[in-house]
């Protein structure tokens, strides 16, 4: 067994250009696909991770009956117990409680029906940047009563810094809700429907506002593994009262985005596909070509008295090692590659900017660097060059050598 | 001479030649199907939003738009008269406006009111096609009849018959609160149109914001034949309503725009990965081609040929490889992206996208569409490919000594 290895080591490199040939295609199909799937994984990775820091956390308790029916009724309470078993789960990296709910905001002659968000203001600022914003005054602290307003609420409610905001609506168990407010800052986030309709203040302010007490709308859990998700959740549920809590998954709260990541996974995945074809085409051609150069060589090797299966095993061998060689060319290609995209990320410019900032995303496409698609990719054209090596397995077997050595 | 040299050439071994046809015909039938389906995607995207919601031009004015105050509505019988003087105008909805919280026990939400004169606005938008319960506002007699999408009465939880109230502002910039009876209810399977709007009649959206009969903030215009005619409608409207903005759909929703001119780029960009794969591919096979063809190069250079000759006739070689791969492709991917257009491709069989889809207001059918310059410019893509990737082997061909290679 160990001549025919030597046999076919000792014959990739008889013709070295030829064999050239094929390793590059083989790496550069490896370079491509890792690349290609990289960003597509990147990608979703990314919109993932943007819609768990800023909204739903990794999950989320609320009170119960609240993903169903939003309304203060449906508020859960942060007790005592809750907050010591929370505390207790060294897996949890954060918790981020909040408050919101619709109220009308007036000054003077002008109301605006508005969305007030009670925030704990240095988690705030960690999730969303939202001090990078601020435009004029500051940034609120805890247990003051004061508020954010966006650039075009205080354009449109006629409202400057250190003016007077009233907020009134109803509040929990329908009582109403009322409360003068300081307006300490103005921010201008570049979602313009956002500057319009969301205030902040402190979370505490909003429970005082809403006779909430300790309740909130959500309490978003951050974990440091992301990995340990469905576990920590599980636990978190099987501790809780579920007469007072329910606890949701990321998954189910970016329901919509869940699913047009996956839609456009299918497209990914499709695309995928047919760069495998093409490189494919490509790994298969170049394989081809080699078996049917060789044909004189093997005719000799099979007329002086080699079996045909020996020939074909030292063929396979042969495609074996120029794979192996080839594939991991590429993968160790696509390392640095893929090192420089993630620290020099493509950005997005123009317009199309505009609209990632929107939806409060930075506007670049960032590339993954999980090392499981890298070997996945290395797997798929290993594989895709073993198929190929059936060429000349196949050739081997069948040609007629008197017709080949007799002359072409 | 030389074309049909390198024609001979390019079929002397098919098989070979086959391989990398076809990788380009499948490459290309790939990148262009995907393609179509993103177009296809974000034409009906548009589409439907201009159907239900926007209308191909709006009439607004800048100093409501900039302060949303109801004292700012305008009189609409001056416009009324430019309007149906000019050509080319299907129809059109006046309309007042306003954002309001919508109430109903403790339930609220936010909502975009709009009052309507239901005929006019029925030859707007498509509302009135969605009804699913109730009717659109046929019982003239009715006080205060509302229509709600089947999302804000769920979410109001509020049936036929029953009553919601809503917030409006007044001319003065009071907030008062007003019932309207639940007459229909409407699912447009737009998250867009249904979390947002709510429809009233006008007369009593101006009554109870305390406006004459005659006063509107906007007015929604649908254009016969919207390609030919929507900048002839814009120019007269703007000559002759100085003091007006008149905006077109892309204004109004840049989003849809700059949607349209990413995806064709991500498109392009789709189609450059494919064919740098292919490019690959060539070099390759055309490198296997020169090495095969030594002697015979060696003898034809011996024979006379000049250098350019033999450059012209691989590169000859190299574009016809590309063009009849590319354009078989071309030719067939516009058959079966015609013929899908027609038929559409039910996305809801590939997986559980419904939510998704509706948060764009797209439903699950999905229309290929592709415009015909994105063929010639791929084409033109696959001509410059098939130059660049010719480039290595000819230097390879021209580099080669007769003498040697005629003796090797």
């Amino acid at each position: 067994m160990n001549s025919y290895f030597k046999l076919a080591w000792r014959n990739l490199w008889r013709n070295r250009k030829r064999t050239l040939i094929t390793l590059s295609s083989i790496g550069f199909a490896v370079l491509i696909s890792s690349f290609m799937r990289g960003m597509q994984l990147g990608t979703y990775d990314k919109m993932f991770n943007d819609a768990i820091r800023s909204t739903s956390g990794h999950f989320k308790i609320m009170g119960k009956g609240y993903k169903e029916e939003p309304s203060l009724e449906h508020t859960a309470e942060v007790t005592q117990a809750l907050d010591s078993l929370l505390k207790s789960l060294s897996q949890i990296e954060r918790i981020v409680p909040k408050v919101e709910s619709m109220i009308l905001a007036s000054s003077g002659n002008y109301t605006r029906p508005v969305f007030v968000f009670g925030v704990d203001p240095e988690l705030e600022s960690f999730q969303s940047g939202l001090d990078r914003n601020i435009i004029e005054g500051e940034y609120i602290t805890s247990n003051e009563q004061s508020v954010l307003i966006g650039d075009a609420l205080a354009n449109l409610l006629h409202l400057s810094i250190g003016d007077t905001l009233t907020l009134y609506g109803s509040g929990y168990h329908g009582m109403t809700a009322a409360g003068l407010f300081v307006v300490k800052g103005i921010y201008r986030h570049p979602n313009k429907e956002m500057n319009k309709k969301f205030i902040y203040m402190p979370i505490t302010a909003a429970q005082y506002l809403f006779y909430m007490d300790n309740r909130v709308t959500g309490l978003a859990v951050i974990l440091k593994d992301p990995s340990l998700t469905e576990k920590t959740q599980s636990i978190v549920e099987s501790i809780l009262d579920t007469s007072a809590y329910e606890v949701h998954h990321w998954k189910e709260l970016n329901k919509e985005l869940v699913q047009n990541m996956e839609m456009d996974n299918i497209s990914g995945r499709l695309m995928l596909g047919i760069l495998y074809m093409v490189v494919g085409f490509g790994i298969f051609g170049t394989i081809f070509m080699m078996t049917m150069e060789r044909r004189k060589e093997f005719s000799v090797m099979i007329a002086l008295g080699m079996k045909r299966i020996k020939v074909a095993t030292v063929v396979v061998i042969e495609t074996f090692y120029i794979a192996i060689i080839g594939g991991t060319t590429g993968l160790i290609l696509s390392i640095p590659l893929i090192a420089y995209f993630q620290n020099n990320p493509i950005e997005i410019t123009g317009e199309a900017a505009e609209m990632y900032y929107q939806y409060n995303m930075e506007p670049i496409l960032v590339i993954s660097d999980s090392p499981e698609n890298l070997i996945n990719q290395l797997m798929i054209v290993l594989l895709m060059s073993m198929i190929g090596s059936m060429i000349p397995l196949i050739s081997v077997f069948r040609f007629d050598i008197v017709k080949i050595l007799r002359g072409r | 001479m030389l074309f049909i040299i390198a024609w001979r050439n390019v079929w002397r071994n098919w098989v070979r030649s086959l391989i990398v046809i076809l990788a380009f015909t499948f490459g290309l039938m790939g990148a262009l199907f995907i393609a179509s389906m993103s177009n296809g995607m974000v034409e009906r995207w548009i589409q439907t939003t201009i159907d239900n919601e926007i209308g191909e031009v709006r009439i607004q004015d800048s100093t409501f738009m900039a302060t949303n105050e109801m004292q700012y509505a305008f009189s609409l019988t001056p416009i009324q008269k430019v309007l149906d003087d000019t050509k080319s105008i299907r129809s059109y909805s006046p309309f007042l406006s306003q954002e309001v919280i919508g109430s109903a026990a403790d339930k609220t939400t936010f909502l975009t009111l709009k009052g309507i004169d239901p005929m006019l606005e029925k030859k707007v938008t498509n509302i009135s096609n969605y009804m699913i319960e109730g009717d659109y506002f046929e019982d003239s007699a009715a006080y205060h009849p509302v229509l709600l999408s089947s999302k804000t009465a769920k979410d109001l939880n509020v049936k036929l018959g029953q009553y919601v109230a809503f917030s409006i502002i007044t001319k003065e910039g009071l907030s008062q609160n007003e019932g309207f009876k639940v007459v229909g209810i409407f699912n447009t399977k737009n998250d867009m149109i249904d979390k947002r709007y709510a429809f009233v009649l006008r007369k009593d959206l101006q009554s109870a914001a305390g406006l004459g009969s005659d006063m509107i903030n906007d007015v929604s215009i649908r254009i016969d034949k919207p390609d030919l005619h929507t900048e002839q409608v814009v120019s007269a409207l703007e000559s002759q309503l100085p003091e007006k903005q008149i905006k077109t759909w892309d204004q109004i929703s840049p989003e849809l725009k700059i949607s349209k001119t990413s995806t064709q780029a991500f498109s392009y960009i789709l189609v450059m990965i494919i064919l740098i794969a292919l490019v690959f591919g060539i070099i390759n096979t055309m490198l296997m081609v020169i090495l095969e063809r030594t002697k015979e190069i060696g003898m034809l250079r011996a024979l006379g040929m000049n250098k350019r000759k033999i450059g012209t006739m691989i590169v000859l070689e190299t574009l016809l490889l590309g063009l009849v791969g590319g354009i078989t492709g071309n030719f067939i991917s516009y058959s079966v992206i015609n013929y899908l257009g027609k038929t559409g491709i039910n996305l809801a069989e590939l997986g559980d996208f419904k939510e998704g889809l509706e948060t764009f207001g797209l439903g699950t059918m999905l229309y290929p569409d592709l415009e015909l310059s994105f063929y010639t410019t791929v084409t033109i893509m696959v001509i410059i490919t098939s130059l660049i990737a010719s480039i290595f082997p000819i230097r390879k061909a021209l580099k080669l000594d007769p003498a040697t290679a005629v003796r090797d």
